[in-house]
């Protein structure tokens, strides 16, 4: 319960320096915002227009593909809003830059400040809300009426899917741990292929591919394998790979994660760091 | 008059460790007690690093990949170390020596190698999240401001993060605001401050939860004249009062003289000396400086400009020159520089005590002014550091 008080308080002071940034430079926070909206906009653009153009993409319809790119956006806005501010998404950042001092001398555990210092719910909305207008548009288009259990599921698939591209990026994130100058931008590269890739409807690959796609590098159960789950509940064929795989996914990539953190955070102690860049905003 | 400042001292101590009690309170319920009278102590701690050395040649590519010569660096070497509470010690040493390692092993940031810390009766790695609310740490060259934000803000944050009560933080908040002079920068924004003032700045922001026990790394680094002064007083009296115990590295000797009671000085990872400064100065003999200005133009009547400087120089050489060449028992006395119409010597009072020396100057023409002083921290510093290079 203690636990629980703790995280909404820092969740509070993050919502409050975001909001102070917003009513002092509101010029420069909107700017942010309406540049946030863009890049989001353009990035699911390109797929439906091909889907536009082509009227089915790897098994997929239009209005199945917009709510696929719809939950997809609504994935990468809650990684946006919840873990942007210093770079707790992009760990390899605070790590490689010897960051990670600021943290150690807080008297709060170090997961309960991953969690929280990140939140920036009023300049890092934007790609959420754009994600939720998408995804609420196509399942009108699709028809979906949407019951408890559908809106449970999609919460919890949503979860899945943010865990484990957090959890890839803090995979590879540790590695700044041992290599912090090499490492240092890793697990923006990690994002950004998830980024890149998430946004494509895989059903038209083969069956190893998409197996794969789902399991080695799981950009699949970022969006695609969890959009085909949902839209199976409303008589949309499923995908042929069992759905319990991105819970077991998620359970490895987080416990992956943790123990790679960990080890990084021993040899940390052990080490420290040899090279410091000072904090920024957003860097 | 001076007892009723007294009593103010004491009132005032009086109620800042009740808030102190109320801060660590305010954590979990179990709050380790400190070993009695001790705030630090390390035992026969050491801490190695690894350097990986690597070639830019071709031929040693294959060695550099799999399996690269290695460097073992010994950052502290069997140290061992008590600091009582209250205590105000000096932490230096030259580059290197392991004056940082030491502050980021006493935060819980670094793990020793070997050796037991205790740090407030705890140990920092494991109970770094209870020590973290009972002591504070300030990197010099590093800030915990939040850079986008007028300092306030960050203030707020911490009293947060750190779950300060308010009747603490609000009393901190005054002090520090009136102590480091901050009334005017609280709503300025971090990035907008000069390197002084963002100090200040950071070091009220340390103190917000009224830590027992601080570590500062280097900071007075960069500072000028005025802010190093403001801070060090600060410092001197937050300790005085509130019997804070405060551990500072510095690089500038004369900075830690003034501040602090006791020096540890590191050299080569190994404690080579803890004591008192006066004690510091005494490992390099008791050594004085005395500057002898001379009248100038027309002490000598009718010699012309600049004759007379010569005259009553040469006569203090002369003198000199006798007391270093055994003309008084052999003693030394060491000519330093010789500007303008003044010389300054430096001596040993083991060797040449201050009533034969004044008894010799007594004896020189033309002298207007005399000052002695002790021989700068730095230089005796300096000496030392050079012998112990070997």
């Amino acid at each position: 319960m203690d636990n629980i008080r703790r995280l909404i308080q820092l969740w509070g002071i993050s919502a409050k320096l975001d909001l102070l940034w917003f009513l002092r430079d509101t010029k420069y926070c909107i700017l942010t915002i309406l540049a946030d909206i863009a890049a989001s906009l353009s990035s699911v653009t390109g797929v439906f227009l091909l889907a536009e153009r082509f009227g089915n993409i790897g098994g997929m319809s239009k209005d199945q593909v917009l709510f696929m790119l719809g939950y997809a956006s609504i994935v990468n806005g809650i990684i946006a809003l919840f873990f942007s501010m210093n770079n707790t998404g992009w760990i390899s950042r605070p790590v490689g830059r010897g960051q990670m001092d600021h943290k150690l001398i807080q008297p709060v555990p170090l997961w309960m400040q991953l969690l929280t210092e990140g939140f920036i719910p009023v300049s890092g909305n934007s790609l959420l809300v754009c994600g939720m207008a998408i995804t609420g548009y196509a399942a009108g288009q699709l028809g979906l009426a949407p019951g408890l259990l559908w809106i449970l599921l999609f919460v919890m698939l949503t979860i899945c899917s943010v865990a484990i591209i957090l959890g890839c990026s803090y995979i590879a994130g540790s590695l700044a741990f041992y290599a912090p100058v090499a490492a240092e931008e890793i697990s923006t590269t990690v994002i950004s292929l998830f980024n890149d890739l998430m946004i494509f409807p895989i059903g038209g690959l083969s069956a190893v591919l998409r197996m794969a796609l789902c399991t080695v590098v799981p950009v699949g159960l970022a969006a695609w394998f969890p959009a085909s789950l949902l839209l199976g509940q409303n008589g949309v064929p499923k995908p042929d790979i069992p759905g319990v795989i991105i819970l077991i996914m998620t359970i490895t990539v987080a416990m992956l994660a943790v123990t790679s953190f960990r080890k990084g955070m021993k040899y940390y102690a052990k080490r420290g760091s040899t090279r410091y860049h000072n904090r920024g905003h957003r860097s | 008059m001076l007892n009723v400042v007294r009593q103010d001292i004491i009132t005032a101590g009086t109620a800042v460790n009740a808030a102190r009690t109320a801060v660590t309170s305010a954590g979990t319920a179990v709050v380790p007690v400190a070993n009695a009278g001790t705030a630090v102590n390390l035992e026969d701690v050491s801490k190695v690093f690894t350097q990986w050395q690597r070639s830019g040649k071709f031929k040693d590519l294959l060695r550099n990949l799999v399996k690269p010569e290695k460097k073992v660096v010994a950052a502290l070497d069997h140290v061992s170390l008590k600091v009582n509470n209250g205590e105000f010690v000096a932490y230096a040493g030259a580059n290197g020596a392991g004056k940082s390692t030491t502050i980021k092993i006493l935060s819980g940031i670094l793990q020793p190698t070997s050796g037991a810390v205790t740090v407030l009766g705890m140990s920092p790695e494991k109970s770094r999240v209870e020590l973290m609310r009972r002591i504070g740490v300030v990197f010099g060259q590093r800030t915990e401001l939040w850079w986008d934000h007028p300092i306030s803000v960050s203030f707020e944050w911490k009293k947060t993060v750190w779950n300060i009560p308010a009747e603490v933080y609000r009393h901190q908040l005054e002090m520090v605001t009136e102590l480091l002079d901050l009334g005017d920068l609280l709503n300025t924004f971090a990035r907008e401050l000069s390197l002084g003032q963002r100090m200040r700045a950071d070091l009220a922001m340390m103190l917000l939860h009224n830590p027992e026990l601080i570590f500062l790394d280097e900071p007075t680094l960069g500072l000028d004249v005025l802010a190093k002064r403001q801070m060090i007083n600060f410092l001197k009296r937050i300790n005085r009062e509130q019997g804070t115990t405060i551990i500072v590295t510095s690089h500038d000797m004369d900075d830690l003289e003034e501040m602090a009671q006791r020096i540890v000085l590191l050299s080569r990872g190994q404690i080579a000396f803890d004591g008192s400064f006066d004690e510091l100065r005494q490992l390099t003999g008791n050594l004085c400086r005395i500057r002898l200005v001379f009248q100038g133009a027309g002490m000598e009547a009718g010699t012309g400009a600049g004759a007379g400087l010569q005259t009553g120089a040469a006569q203090s050489q002369g003198r000199m020159a006798d007391l270093m060449n055994g003309g008084d028992g052999g003693r030394s006395v060491r000519l330093l520089a010789a500007n303008g119409n003044s010389c300054e010597y430096e001596f040993d009072t083991a060797e040449v005590p201050v009533n034969v020396m004044l008894r010799q100057i007594a004896l020189l023409d033309g002298i207007v002014d005399i000052e002695i002083r002790k021989a700068p921290i730095e230089q005796i510093v300096a000496e030392l550091y050079t012998k112990w290079r070997g």
